[in-house]
């Protein structure tokens, strides 16, 4: 006689973070954990708030430039600009054909940039001992020369200006950035040729962490994460910005929105960046001004507001700006994508193993400076 | 003037209100719920329908539910402290099948910041709302967890209105360390201090050191000295305190 | 023979064996990190010693003039004395592993089994570091690791056994004795795959090493151990991985015996059964920095599901064409045509994920 009792078990919680390997920041995740399937999650964030937004309103327009870089450390390029459109906006400034193309150069380079580093953490999150991690840095090492040339800092650029750029390119722009991006090609394909067809890396990551279309738009997905889900929205396409509209490229859309679609959402976002690169150092003007005119030293934008919403690698970065005509913004609000991202991390998580979380989390590409701000 | 425009604040300050073209979205928005009161005007780059706060889930639901409007993605929910004028909230929102968009906002008193939540039209709208009710102390009705997503919880002030000093802060804390150290006023006068803890020792010493080199930045800046002169200044002041004790 | 006195005979050619193999150990620090940092395209250990020779020497200085931490909580006696458990079964494996003819502690005549037998014991370490640690995570680990040694063991132990169904004996010197012609790799490639794969998992290492992801759950059972208790761990594994290597080449690969013959002096074979051994060193280094490791679950269905009825294929094949006497010849060919069907199975079965272009890439004009 067989007597079946059910087996007795406690579901166990505890912390993933702040200070883990795997979160990619100071990020923390408690986990209830049954065995080894996730049952529930509650992330917790605001490790790394430092008040970006209130300490804006006591800077003018140009010291908060310095305050976007700082919020998106990965993709600087792409948060100052959209931080000067929004700006230029305001005041009916247009910027100089020159500092619009210079512009979208860095801004995709940084795009790829950031990309690489996603590569790099994702396989560290795999379990890729390093090997991964190093060919996407030797490439964004390469970038990073690049920038500092161009902007004296490694990191933290500080250099679009609302109605252009700081000072003019250095004069070798031209060559080094065609040298940058042919290494880069090269790295791309490096890294392809390593994971995407990877039986284990399918293993691990197919079917994992799907969100489908619905699901996203109503989370507030953007960026890859919801090209990853079928969704086709680019907003360098849908609402086009600075001179977008002019160059040609494609978008990848993913199917499932799992973690593998995301991995190959920014592949081939990387190589659509090198062609918007490419096109750009074909179409730019050789010389020209690269700041509007008549600018005065302190900027008054007249009363008004906009959000103002570019294409981040991450998603859609938005800078809700609220002028009253002084020197300093009444209100900025920055509207982080890893932000929503990290909202809907409950939904994408629990119901998989534990080993799962981590990846998923990976696949988010969160960067805790814009969540926390 | 409009209700508005008299919101704005009067004189140069004030935007100049704009109406939106005919044939935008706040023709629609009118068309699915006639009997909502809004107050639409073209910003820079979308349209704003400014409507009262009673009347947000039923513009929320309609517009996320009505095919005419198919809003189905809310970009961003922004507190704003526009001080006099109250609270306000703004909606920015996104639809995929018609690929227009559109900004509501509402006013909220300022002695009475509730407004009912969208959560339950969007559920990116979660997380906003907490760092708003956070950040402003605008609470949302209905909301299924109000606690602090980014600050401490009973933190006691709302950090991004207007009323919340920035640059004073420092001096709370000194406050709140003024509080937690007992400092003997004779230690001042060199007898040797009583048993205390070596913490609050510390603390009294920092205190002073950085009241003196207050002074001398004071001092220094009203003599007019240049930036060298003044840090010497403030470096001989801080070795006079030190041989002082 | 070292001395007539057995006992003496003994202790001295242990204290030899054990001076080899912590010398052999801390080489192979050494070489892990060498040739992860050329494979990730850096240069590895440079500033310590020519060519970063003595880092492991600064390796083994630093952690033992660490402070040896425990947790408040931890189990006292357990946690102290898990590094021990771990590491002593490592070094009981080589009491019967010869490195020639002549070399060797004690060739027992049941030497495999020792070999398997032991060498399961340091899991008792790792359950002691887990539970002593009073750490989520060192339990979660310690935990995985045990169910991962557990299965994979039975895979390896049944290569093994084909070997010695092949060779007749479990005395590990007449198993090198008998490959003189041919290794037996060449009669038993699928025993040799499932024993390569099944000596990665009993490693822990990459592509099976989530019980000590540092990823994930930071160490595993290790999490909370420093300076000499985990130094103890990590000898106990690296001396793990050469004891498994010179075992896979004395019973795959030929040992000293081939392809050179027995009659050659001992310094020749030595050097022969080193680079066996670091062939095979190399390979498990080389798969540990390009590959992903693999779920709990997604190994134990791979151990149980592919690695075990093949294991037991490969036995029931020796069984067959030893009873009925044929020829040697068959072994290897029933041996590689089962390899062969595995290989094919496991690929098309990974493969049926992969997608061939899931992805649409859209050209942008014409969205919204």
């Amino acid at each position: 006689m067989v007597i079946e009792r059910e087996l007795e078990t406690i579901d166990v919680s505890f912390n993933v973070g702040p200070q883990h390997p795997a979160t990619h920041g100071v990020f923390r995740m408690v986990l209830t954990v049954d065995g080894e399937l996730v049952v529930d999650l509650e992330p917790v964030i605001g490790y790394l708030h430092r008040g970006a937004e209130k300490l804006s309103e006591n800077c003018d327009y140009r010291q908060a430039i310095g305050f976007q870089d700082r919020t998106e450390y990965l993709s600087q390029f792409n948060a100052e600009q959209c931080y000067c459109i929004a700006v230029e906006k305001l005041m009916g400034l247009e910027v100089p054909e020159r500092a619009e193309y210079i512009r979208v150069i860095l801004t995709e380079l940084n795009r790829i940039a950031s990309h690489l580093m996603f590569m790099g953490a994702f396989s560290a999150d795999l379990g890729i001992f390093g090997t991964l991690f190093m060919y996407a840095f030797r490439e964004r090492e390469r970038m990073q020369e690049l920038f500092e040339e161009i902007s004296g800092d490694r990191m933290m650029y500080s250099y679009f200006r609302v109605g252009g750029l700081a000072w003019d390119v250095p004069e070798d722009f031209l060559e080094r950035t065609r040298w940058v991006l042919k290494e880069t090609r090269q790295g791309i394909a490096d890294i392809d040729g390593l994971l995407t067809q990877n039986e284990i890396l399918l293993a691990r990551s197919r079917g994992i962490g799907a969100m489908s279309a619905e699901q996203a738009i109503d989370w507030g997905f953007s960026g890859p994460m919801l090209r990853a889900s079928g969704v086709r929205h680019d907003l360098r396409r849908a609402e086009p910005y600075s001179i977008y509209d002019r160059l040609e490229f494609d978008i990848p859309v993913g199917d499932n929105g799992d973690v593998y679609d995301r991995y190959i959402v920014r592949l081939e976002e990387m190589r659509q960046s090198a062609r918007i690169v490419e096109q750009c150092l074909d179409q730019m003007p050789k010389d020209g001004p690269i700041v509007a005119p008549g600018l005065k030293r302190v900027l008054r934008p007249p009363a008004g507001e906009l959000y103002m919403r570019t294409e981040n690698p991450r998603g859609e970065y938005g800078c809700y700006l609220v002028s009253k005509g002084a020197d300093k913004p009444y209100r900025l609000k920055i509207r982080s994508p890893s932000f929503c991202h990290l909202s809907a991390l409950r939904d994408m998580i629990v119901g998989h193993y534990m080993a799962d979380a981590v990846i998923i989390l990976g696949s988010v590409d969160i960067v805790l400076c814009e969540v926390d701000r | 003037m409009s209700a508005a425009e008299e919101r704005r604040e009067p004189g140069a300050k004030g935007a100049p209100i704009v109406p939106p073209p005919p044939g935008s979205i706040a023709d629609k928005f009118k068309e699915v719920l006639p009997d909502v009161e809004f107050e639409a005007s073209q910003g820079v780059l979308d349209v704003v329908l400014i409507v009262l706060r009673q009347d947000i889930p039923r513009v929320m639901r309609a517009a996320k539910d009505d095919p005419r409007l198919a809003f189905d993605y809310l970009r961003c929910l922004s507190g704003i402290d526009q001080m006099e004028q109250g609270l306000e909230v703004a909606y920015n929102l996104y639809s995929f099948k018609h690929a227009h968009n559109v900004t509501i906002k509402t006013v909220l008193p300022a002695d009475d910041p509730q407004v009912p939540t969208v959560t339950t039209v969007w559920n990116g709208a979660l997380w906003h709302e907490r760092e708003a009710h956070e950040m402003f102390g605008i609470v949302f009705q209905g909301h299924p967890d109000l606690r602090p997503l980014l600050l401490e919880e009973e933190l006691g002030y709302y950090p991004l209105l207007k009323s919340h000093p920035l640059a004073e802060i420092e001096e709370s804390q000194e406050d709140f360390l003024r509080e937690e150290a007992p400092v003997a006023a004779a230690s001042v006068a060199g007898a040797p201090p009583a048993p205390v803890d070596e913490k609050a020792a510390k603390i009294a010493l920092a205190q002073k050191k950085a009241e003196v080199m207050k002074k001398a930045r004071e001092e220094a800046r009203a003599k007019g000295l240049s930036p060298e002169d003044e840090k010497a200044f403030v470096q001989e002041a801080l070795k006079a305190l030190e041989e002082g004790k | 023979m070292i001395a007539d006195n057995p006992w003496i005979d003994a202790v001295v050619r242990m204290l030899l064996v054990v001076m080899l193999v912590i010398v052999a150990a801390l080489i192979l620090i050494w070489l892990e990190r060498k040739v992860a940092g050329r494979i990730q395209m850096r240069l590895g250990p440079m500033v310590t010693g020519p060519y970063g020779l003595l880092q492991s020497v600064a390796d083994a200085i630093k952690l033992m003039t660490k402070e040896d931490l425990r947790p408040a909580s931890a189990d006292r006696w357990v946690f102290e004395l898990a590094p021990f458990v771990a590491f002593v079964p490592s070094m009981l494996v080589l009491v019967s592993l010869p490195f020639t003819a002549d070399l060797f502690v004690r060739n027992l005549d049941l030497g495999l089994f020792y070999i398997v037998s032991v060498s399961g014991l340091s899991i008792v370490g790792l359950l002691m570091a887990g539970w002593g640690s009073a750490n989520k995570y060192a339990l979660l680990g310690a935990v995985r690791a045990a169910a991962q040694l557990i299965s994979y063991e039975i895979p390896l132990v049944l290569a093994i056994l084909g070997v010695a169904m092949v060779a007749g004996t479990l005395n590990l010197v007449e198993i090198v004795a008998g490959q003189g012609r041919v290794p037996y790799i060449a009669w038993q490639p699928l025993g040799f795959a499932i024993f390569i794969i099944a000596t990665l998992a009993e490693l822990y290492r990459n592509p099976f090493d989530i019980p000590v992801a540092e990823s994930e759950i930071v160490g595993g059972p290790f999490i909370e151990y420093s300076g000499i208790r985990w130094s103890m761990f990590f000898f106990a594994e690296y001396i793990n991985v050469f004891a498994l290597s010179v075992l896979g080449s004395l019973v795959f690969l030929g040992g000293w015996n081939w392809p050179l013959g027995n009659e050659v002096g001992w310094p020749l074979q030595v050097v022969l059964i080193f680079a066996k051994t670091s062939a095979m060193l190399l390979m498990f280094m080389w798969l540990r920095v390009s590959l992903p490791r693999l779920r709990i679950d997604q190994l134990m269905s791979f151990c149980w599901q592919v690695l075990l009825p093949f294991a037991f294929l490969g036995i029931i094949i020796n069984g067959f064409v030893l009873v009925y006497e044929w020829p040697d010849v068959l072994l290897g060919l029933f041996s590689g045509v089962a390899a062969l069907i595995a290989g094919w199975a496991v690929y098309r079965g990974s493969r049926r994920a992969v997608p061939s272009q899931p992805w649409s890439v859209v050209p942008a004009r014409g969205i919204n």
